[in-house]
């Protein structure tokens, strides 16, 4: 009998052990590196027009989430979080920002040649705090799980509005953040700094536009509803503002978490980005004129073309980057490639197991569910076949060019590299329609733009200019940091002044200010005007500055081309905003 | 001055004088008026009755409405803003609201004298439209040999309604003939009825490669909504009826009038499923205002519900399940 008990009590201190370690491993209280997934299960939303009777119910397929965490070279503890995403929509984050003078570890961004391995960056952003960096949905690392994924049909029908579109994309994001945060609590009040690239831009706002207003997530204002998302944001406010547990935290307390963006050549009001900045193309003498003169070719503007009524200046300027000049349109000093090569060259360095764990400070052969035994329902393309895809004819120019220019690159790599990519020998070989990693999945930036919400006509383009109407309600609250790189024609940055002046219900103007601040190196800032009935429930705004530098021979990718300004800018200005207390 | 409460006890009350007052005029009729022995008659009939009961109605009209500003106005805003090259549609079938019903019943008649009789009787009624419905809308976007194709399939599609009422009525006769007898009539009492919507619905997105002959689902969605509603009201049925005797004992009668039946107090279970997430709920029906608004215009329009979680979901008024209608019965009675 005794033996029987004292059987009984080993068992339980061992289970009450192992409870422990399991606790230990959800809340760490010291930081360290990690990377790993992060599971989002299935959450139900809805579309809808101020009626809950006629809306789109959608649900979302479980996914798992790639993240890198970087923990600040010092006092991790007391530093702010950056939480840094590429865009598209369908860009990895890992082989963006994160392999480009970010991070500790960087592709060498300054040789001339694609080299092997990542190198130490000296401009590394763990100087100024901890660093988070995330695959959206089914980029990069990141996959999602689905019933029978050897069907091509299901296969096609998962790449549909439940799963890609700006607001769950966003959603996505603040469900992986608040659950990174809850997992830490050592930092969980900490501030928290959002830093998108391009399509980053729409994420971040539409992120920002949720934390902040985040009951019309939830009680039918908003286009978008979902109350489970509500339900986890309100628990963590309950956590980081206990004075206002229970009740609707307002945007000037949430700004004390959640009150700065960093936006890297972004889509915010892509629509009115496009118009301006064809306009700005056409002018006699611009940019794209002195392009045609440096290259000997002639550009022809739609206003001296015969179907000038079915010409897009701004389209007709990258179809002539493109076809004619040939020159990369994110860094149009260079030929064509250029960037994308990059890009494809980190993916094709993470695909090295030494790589992966010299990048992300942490030994990813722990990682479970990279191992190909843990994904049998593991999924990543419906379209097998490649840069043949019909489908690609259906996306915008940009991002045709930059799949067609990612299978260029590869096949480049193939021809002048080692074959340094060992994923499936070290984790197993993936099923046919699965990757280990995808530098820019074509299909589900094809969602983002052909899916049933937007046939149905729900207002949620992701060009749209309601997002613009978001990032200006955001902007009421939050410090913003915007680059002006000289180069980059996708997202023309000298438009983005102009293009925010359309929003003429919001604003009385948007003015460009090249010469201030005085005292920066490179100066430069937006001065926005607001109207005093821009938002019914914000009372006289005002003005607001938007902090936007020169940054006069970066691409598309600042970081790529002028990392150690973008540092010292960023650390400045979150100096001079009192997030970080030293530059 | 009798205060009451509200307007639906007040309208109860009043009809239960009324009939209160038709049966002592019969009770209370001067003893020497009686004739020979009392009868009895039993009598079973059946008939048809108009119905519009318009708060039920309004879901199928919701879904008209739905399909209306959704797809045609939508479709038409789309080709006069030149975002799409051209569309077609096509319906099979109908959303099918209620009209009529048959009513069913029988009454014991215990007659005071010759011309003048009371009542005790029941009455039911049901009707249940079910109807298939498919809408089909062809999207021609690009010119280009494509085409987005979205179809919607109700199947069955589900409006009904049932009625039971126990009545106590009197009666008032006139021989014309021998055999003819015209006969006035008003009845009343409790209601019980109940009420039922059932959608079960199918929706696809295709899109057709011409020049492939193939087409591919970009969408699939399958689900259903119900929402069942009970509860009790009043009846007061009155008209007039032709008699004809055919023999001692036996006759046939045709009647015609009116019967008030409404229910303003209606509850019940409601279930939800959408691509296999069941959402169920239960409450007090009640009348709310859709207001959609959209870039292409705005809608607006009232909408029948039990299901008060939805965050806009405001009742503008009460939910009234109407049975009341004209009706032709005819029967047949026997006297003991």
């Amino acid at each position: 009998m005794k033996r029987i008990w004292v059987v009984f009590i080993f068992l339980f201190l061992l289970s009450v052990f192992k409870t422990g370690n399991l606790f230990c491993r959800a809340e760490n209280q010291t930081l360290q590196d990690e990377s790993g997934f992060f599971q989002i299960d299935p959450v139900h939303y809805y579309f809808h027009y101020h009626s809950y009777f006629t809306r789109l119910a959608l649900t979302t397929s479980q996914a798992r989430i790639w993240y890198t965490f970087l923990k600040a070279d010092q006092d991790g503890e007391n530093k702010p979080l950056f939480i840094f995403f590429n865009g598209g929509p369908g860009s990895g984050t890992t082989n963006g920002l994160m392999s480009h003078n970010t991070g500790r570890m960087t592709q060498d961004t300054l040789s001339e040649t694609f080299q092997d391995e990542f190198i130490p960056n000296p401009f590394r952003w763990t100087r100024m705090g901890n660093l988070l960096y995330v695959d959206a949905r089914e980029t990069g690392f990141s996959y999602n799980l689905m019933d029978q994924p050897q069907d091509y049909g299901r296969r096609f029908f998962e790449f549909g509005a439940q799963n890609y579109n700006s607001y769950i994309d966003g959603a996505d994001f603040i469900r992986l953040l608040l659950d990174f945060l809850a997992r830490h609590p050592v930092i969980q009040k900490k501030p928290v700094i959002i830093v998108g690239e391009s399509y980053g831009g729409i994420r971040t706002t539409v992120m920002l536009h949720i934390l902040l207003n985040y009951r019309d997530y939830a009680d039918g204002t908003s286009i978008f509803q979902d109350p489970s998302l509500v339900e986890k944001i309100q628990a963590h406010y309950n956590a980081v503002f206990p004075e206002y547990r229970g009740q609707v935290v307002p945007p000037e307390v949430i700004t004390t978490q959640f009150g700065h963006q960093v936006l890297i050549q972004p889509a915010i009001s892509a629509e009115y980005q496009h118009y301006i900045a064809g306009q700005l193309f056409e002018e006699e003498g611009s940019v794209i004129y002195q392009i045609a003169e440096e290259e000997g070719v002639i550009y022809i503007p739609c206003s001296r073309q015969t179907n000038e009524g079915n010409c897009d200046p701004r389209s007709n300027v990258l179809q002539f980057i493109l076809n004619v000049a040939k020159r990369d349109p994110y860094i149009y000093s260079k030929p064509a490639d250029w960037m994308p090569g990059y890009f494809a060259n980190a993916a094709r360095l993470l695909q090295n197991t030494e790589n992966l764990m010299n990048i992300t400070g942490t030994n990813v052969t722990n990682i479970d569910h990279l191992y190909a035994s843990s994904r049998a329902n593991a999924y990543r393309l419906f379209d097998l076949s490649g840069e043949n895809s019909s489908s690609l004819d259906e996306l915008p120019v940009v991002e045709q060019y930059r799949i067609r220019s990612l299978f260029r690159v590869k096949a480049k790599l193939e021809r002048t590299n080692a074959d340094i990519e060992d994923l499936p020998r070290v984790f197993g070989v993936l099923q046919p329609w699965d990757r280990y990693f995808l530098d820019l999945n074509h299909d589900v930036n094809w969602a983002f733009y052909v899916n049933i919400a937007l046939h149905r006509g729900y207002d949620i383009y992701p060009l749209g200019t309601p997002i613009g109407e978001l990032f200006l309600e955001n902007v009421v609250h939050v410090k913003t940091f915007i680059t002006n790189a000289k180069y980059d024609l996708v997202v023309f940055s000298e438009a983005i002044p102009g293009a925010l002046a359309l929003h003429t219900d919001i604003l009385e103007s948007s003015v460009h200010d090249r010469a201030e601040p005085a005292n920066k190196e490179r100066p430069g800032q937006i001065i926005l005007t607001y109207r005093s009935d821009a938002f019914s429930d914000i009372e006289t705004i005002g003005t607001r500055i938007i902090r936007f530098p020169w940054y006069d021979s970066s691409c598309h990718c600042v970081p790529l081309t002028q990392p150690e300004e973008l540092f010292l800018d960023v650390s400045s200005w979150l100096f001079e905003n009192s997030v970080l207390s030293e530059r | 001055m009798i205060h009451l409460k509200n307007k639906n006890l007040s309208k109860s009350f009043l009809i239960f004088l009324i009939i209160l007052g038709f049966i002592s005029m019969a009770a209370f009729y001067p003893a020497e008026m009686l004739a020979d022995k009392k009868k009895i008659q039993v009598e079973l009939f059946g008939g048809f009755s108009n119905l519009n009961p318009s708060d039920l109605n309004l879901m199928v009209e919701a879904d008209i409405h739905n399909q209306s500003f959704f797809y045609d106005d939508y479709h038409r805003y789309l080709e006069t803003n030149d975002e799409i090259y051209s569309w077609s549609s096509s319906t099979e079938g109908k959303l099918k609201k209620i009209k009529d019903t048959y009513p069913l019943g029988g009454r014991l008649k215990f007659y005071l004298n010759k011309s003048m009789a009371l009542s005790l009787g029941f009455k039911y009624m049901s009707k249940k439209e079910s109807s298939n419905y498919m809408f089909e809308y062809i999207r021609d976007t690009y010119n280009n040999g494509t085409l987005y194709i979205e179809r919607k399939e109700f199947s069955p599609y589900i409006l009904s309604t049932r009625g039971f009422t126990l009545l106590i009525g009197a009666h008032f006769k006139k021989e014309l003939t021998g055999s003819i007898e015209l006969e006035g009539y008003l009845s009343g009492g409790p209601l019980i009825a109940k009420c039922k919507y059932a959608a079960y619905w199918d929706s696809q997105w295709i899109y057709r490669v011409i020049r492939e002959n193939q087409d591919y689902f970009m969408y699939l969605s399958d689900g259903s909504l119900e929402k069942n509603g009970k509860g009790t009201g009043f009846v007061l049925d009155g008209g007039i009826r032709v008699n004809l005797n055919v023999g001692k004992k036996i006759g046939f009668f045709i009647e015609s009038g009116y019967a008030y039946q409404v229910v303003n107090n209606v509850s019940g279970e409601g279930r939800e499923e959408r691509d296999n997430v069941i959402d169920t709920w239960e409450g007090d029906w009640g009348i709310i205002e859709v207001n959609i608004v959209a870039p292409w215009g705005q809608k607006r329009y009232e909408y029948a519900t039990n299901m008060w979680e939805q965050p806009e979901a405001q009742k503008i008024r009460d939910f009234k399940l109407d049975l009341s209608g004209f009706q032709l019965r005819v029967g047949i009675y026997y006297i003991f």
